[in-house]
């Protein structure tokens, strides 16, 4: 499969766990497959452009205007697409663990050179958004002398974007309020499981009380989960204060939102059978989000977020 | 429609300048532990093992002869002999893998090429990009030795004295090294005399032969012993 087309899975199927790569062995690997071959600590680092990405990237694309009529029915069905643009450093990390039995990463038994010292242990190589076809390694340490060291798994898609898409329903015109609904069916996928996204917010526009301001002006909340089978669970909210002006053929608007993700991971470790849970909360607390919308019979927005990290937002819109 | 164009590429522009166009990274870049003075001279102890082997690579080199010191057999003469061009390869099974490039002349450095039976004088050297491949520490993990010795030939007596210097690659980290008045002699015994450098992290241990099995080693005011059988160090 192709590197683009690779992509288009993940954005079309929502896949992170059952997106597959192919390294230049030839051989498939997918997310939940790859993980099975590390420990908590590797996978943490290994995924974490996928975690923080994903979080940043769920809670983007909210509003395309501020304006909320007070009592007329207004009904917008729309499809955004999203994309965290990671930083070149997130396509490989290096995590060091300080003062740790090299038993305990090496699977070392009585007899074997430096069985029961205690060392360090350097993990690194490709993250998730890493060359497939580079394979990480975990070192041990001590005394400063690498003695063991072991292969461990390559990237699986080379990407700086962590892309998302978003179908949405918007549903407002009573005092100024604005019910979201995102939402997909669930759709069961062979080797993870049933996945799912459901996401609802609500959204309030004072215009009609403040009639003189020169822009709109609307504050709102928005919740989500995805599950994407037993592998991974994400939670995300955000509450954001947006202003937008009508032009002739356009919106600009502009907002500010406090936000938080969750990832929860899930998998069982091949060797050694160990069932490995973590969860690792978003660094993405707040943004500033700037964009605008044409009015072409059907919208097109585009807008920018920025925070500790940036996404970008694209988004079609059929509605009045 | 030029006042809206300005609207609303003027959000994209701000936006675009606040933010710039990458995020900030979110995957770890730990620094690698810190090295301390007994790691750096654990490092030299088995550098200093493997230049008993290294460092007469020059003197022994006779064409296919076994003169033991571990150099194996694994001879190769590459190319005629007046050029002064030989290739060694440490033999199978041997802690040390890889090609050695030897040139030998007449007269010292500034003299003619000849063959490695009249020389008294040798350069040996790692290609860039192929070091030697080195494993002495026991459970596994390979090093990587780059190098370019010189070497002052003295055939009637058996002996040379090597200096010359190269990086070597321990794990994650990349140490630089130097030999300098290294007798080497050509009977199967250790260095009489000389001694190595290694810095790595900014910490610098110097070795110096004992003239027998072992090499003193003084890193940071400590100092400790290696066998150079093993490349092992005794706290004294």
């Amino acid at each position: 499969m192709s590197r683009s087309c690779l992509l288009l899975v993940i954005v079309f199927l929502l896949a992170g766990a059952g997106a597959r790569a192919q390294n230049g062995n030839g051989e498939d690997w997918d997310l939940e497959s790859l993980l099975t071959q590390v420990g908590r600590e590797y996978a943490i680092a290994y995924s974490a452009p996928l975690v923080q990405g994903w979080g940043a990237a769920q809670n983007s694309g909210f509003f395309h205007t501020a304006s909320i009529p007070r009592s007329r029915l207004s009904i917008f069905l729309g499809l955004k697409v999203m994309g965290t643009y990671l930083s070149k450093d997130d396509q490989t990390f290096r995590r060091v663990i300080r003062g740790v039995p090299l038993d305990d990463y090496f699977n070392l038994q009585p007899g074997d050179p430096y069985y029961g010292e205690v060392g360090d242990i350097v993990l690194e190589g490709p993250t998730i958004f890493g060359d497939p076809d580079v394979t990480g390694k975990a070192t041990g340490y001590v005394n400063g002398l690498p003695v063991y060291q072991t292969e461990t798994i390559g990237g699986l898609v080379e990407s700086r974007w962590m892309p998302l898409f978003a179908p949405e329903l918007q549903v407002g015109g009573f005092a100024g309020l604005r019910a979201t609904l995102r939402w997909l069916p669930e759709f069961e996928q062979s080797d993870i499981g049933k996945t799912r996204y459901l996401g609802y917010g609500l959204q309030w526009s004072p215009g009609f009380l403040l009639p003189d301001l020169p822009v709109d002006v609307m504050i709102g909340f928005f919740k989500q989960e995805i599950d994407l089978g037993a592998v991974i669970e994400t939670d995300a909210s955000s509450i954001f204060v947006a202003v937008s002006r009508d032009l002739a053929l356009a919106t600009v608007y502009a907002g500010l939102a406090r936000e938080s993700s969750t990832m929860k991971v899930s998998y069982t470790q091949a060797d050694t059978d160990m069932q490995i849970d973590f969860e690792v909360e978003g660094d993405m607390g707040a943004r500033l989000t700037l964009g605008a919308a044409l009015n072409l019979g059907v919208r097109l927005n585009f807008e920018m977020s920025v925070g500790k990290l940036n996404v970008y937002t694209a988004g079609l819109i059929l509605g009045f | 429609m030029r006042r809206q164009t300005i609207s609303i590429l003027a959000p994209a522009a701000v936006a675009f300048l606040l933010g710039g166009c990458c995020s900030d990274p979110t995957a770890p870049h730990d620094r690698l532990p810190p090295l301390e003075n007994r790691g750096v001279a654990a490092q030299s102890g088995y550098l200093a093992a493997a230049m008993v082997d290294v460092a007469p690579v020059s003197m022994l080199y006779d064409n296919g002869k076994n003169k033991d010191k571990g150099l194996g057999d694994g001879f190769d003469l590459a190319a005629g002999a007046g050029d002064g061009d030989y290739i060694f390869s440490f033999a199978s099974g041997d802690p040390m893998q890889g090609t050695v490039y030897l040139h030998f002349r007449q007269g010292g450095a500034e003299g003619t090429p000849c063959s490695f039976e009249t020389a008294d004088w040798a350069r040996a050297w790692t290609a860039a990009g192929r070091p030697l491949i080195v494993d002495l520490v026991p459970g596994g993990v390979s090093w990587l030795l780059g190098l370019e010795l010189l070497s002052d030939i003295d055939r009637a007596a058996g002996a040379a004295t090597v200096s010359g210097g190269g990086i070597l690659v321990v794990g994650d980290y990349t140490a630089d090294w130097s030999v300098a008045g290294l007798a080497v002699v050509d009977s199967g015994n250790w260095p009489s005399e000389g001694g190595l450098t290694l810095t790595n992290e900014g910490i610098t241990a110097v070795v110096t032969y004992n003239g027998d099995h072992t090499a003193t080693v003084e890193v940071g005011g400590e100092t400790y012993i290696v066998d150079l059988n093993t490349g092992q160090l005794n706290g004294i």
